[in-house]
């Protein structure tokens, strides 16, 4: 089922396709905030805007003020976006020696604070002995963060001292490497199952749905995939599985 | 910026930000004051001065929860109300955990932070009359002789004026005259009340 013998060349292909992706990631992570502020200036000095114009004796100058900023900083923004685009050109994906287990425990150290604001308690189940592999480090553990923010949001419901989830790694029988995310949610309902995956499917109004599609895609640009089983008695385990063969190109 | 009217103080270092906060404040009737940085905020705000403060977690030189530890070293009340961007969100856990009174993030709607702003506000102005009235309590508290503070102790654990006399050897004439003082001085209107404040006074 997983193609194991990837030739370096072929996921070298893969990988630039996945390093759009992966600097998307990165680069909204990083940007966000410098656009965050023109875009609260733009919806605040609209909001004024509104409720100047409520009072029949509004000052049309002072709305005629607040209208230009509202062009100024919504060309600001466009700015931004096209500084973002200019650095993507130059991005390049880069494999190196990773090991599972620290990534994952710097993974789920970064996901502690919102874990304890959602009162959720993250525990580690790490294999031992798990040999280094060749990956592209940093969209895998943006992906390992979705898929834990993800757990932690599928936990709302849960009772509070159920709220637990169990993140770690393992080696299958036949040789893959698998980094999973286990909850005590509510579980995936079997009519979105066979959806979560898509690219902008999302079963929440606040999110763009952008996550697991991204996740999948770095998944089968390693040779590996991105799935999911239920959990007994409740929940869902979410699996980065990775081929066998990422450990053997390591010299 | 001298100021007895509550005002609402915001710190951002993006002066499109301010203009818009101030714009929509006026626009709402509320005294807004802009500051481009946490030091200029630091430098020209007083402890006295009443109002809210609405923030940017994330600013060159002193970042927001910077300013919120200065302000909590010199007992300064003020409610701090956090922005916050979506990446954010580890920096507003430590805000709340350090006392912040609310967060919010950009971009956000007029109203959530209006009603923010309004709750702050109100915080504010009763945290001030609980200090003030805590204050003149403690102030009247030390005015009273020590036997006036004796009596005041015993009054206030219900100890008939009878029994008052014996313990502190006193003619129970001198008790009523050291009970009307004692009501007098913390301007006590009953027993009831003055055990109150002796509760206040911890």
């Amino acid at each position: 089922m997983l193609n194991s013998n990837l030739t370096s060349a072929s996921l070298q292909t893969q990988l630039a396709q996945l390093s759009r992706d992966a600097a998307l990631c990165e680069m909204a992570g990083g940007i966000a905030h410098e656009l965050n502020q023109p875009l609260a200036a733009i919806a605040t000095y609209a909001q004024a805007c509104t409720r100047m114009l409520a009072n029949p004796q509004a000052d049309l100058q002072q709305v005629r003020l607040a209208l230009n900023e509202v062009t100024t900083q919504a060309l600001r923004a466009g700015e931004l976006i096209r500084a973002l685009r200019q650095r993507l050109g130059h991005y390049r994906a880069q494999l190196g020696p990773v090991s599972l287990n620290e990534m994952v425990t710097a993974v789920v150290h970064l996901a502690e604070g919102e874990a304890q604001r959602a009162h959720v308690q993250l525990s580690l189940e790490l294999a031992a002995d798990l040999p280094e592999l060749q990956l592209d480090l940093l969209p895998l553990q943006h992906v390992l963060l979705e898929l834990l923010r993800n757990a932690i949001e599928a936990q709302q419901d849960t009772a509070a001292d159920a709220r637990h989830i169990y993140v770690g790694t393992r080696r299958l029988p036949g040789g893959d490497f698998e980094v999973f995310v286990r909850d005590h949610g509510t579980g995936v309902p079997a009519e979105l199952s066979h959806r979560l995956l898509e690219p902008l499917f999302s079963s929440r109004a606040d999110k763009a749905g952008l996550g697991l599609a991204i996740g999948s895609s770095v998944a089968r640009a390693h040779g590996g995939s991105l799935g999911h089983r239920a959990n007994t008695p409740s929940g869902t385990e979410f699996y980065l599985r990775l081929p066998a063969g990422a450990a053997e190109t390591v010299s | 910026m001298k100021a007895d009217v509550s005002t609402v103080y915001i710190v951002d270092d993006d002066a499109a930000v301010r203009g818009a906060l101030l714009m929509l404040l006026k626009s709402v009737g509320l005294r807004g004051i802009s500051c481009a940085s946490a030091q200029e905020f630091l430098s020209s705000y007083h402890e006295d001065q009443p109002g809210c403060l609405v923030l940017d977690v994330r600013m060159p030189g002193l970042s927001g929860l910077e300013l919120q530890q200065q302000l909590n070293l010199r007992g300064a009340t003020l409610p701090v109300l956090f922005m916050t961007g979506h990446a954010d969100v580890p920096m507003a856990v430590e805000a709340m955990q350090a006392g912040a009174f609310d967060f919010l993030q950009k971009p956000f709607r007029d109203q959530d932070l209006l009603d923010r702003i309004q709750r702050a506000l109100q915080h504010d102005t009763q945290l001030r009359a609980e200090q003030q009235q805590s204050q003149q309590l403690q102030e009247r508290y030390a005015t009273l002789t020590p036997r006036e503070v004796q009596v005041m102790k015993l009054m206030t654990e219900g100890r008939p004026n009878k029994l008052m006399a014996v313990d502190l050897d006193l003619s129970q004439r001198t008790i009523e005259i050291h009970r009307a003082h004692v009501m007098e001085k913390m301007q006590a209107r009953s027993l009831a009340q003055l055990v109150r404040m002796s509760l206040q006074l911890g």
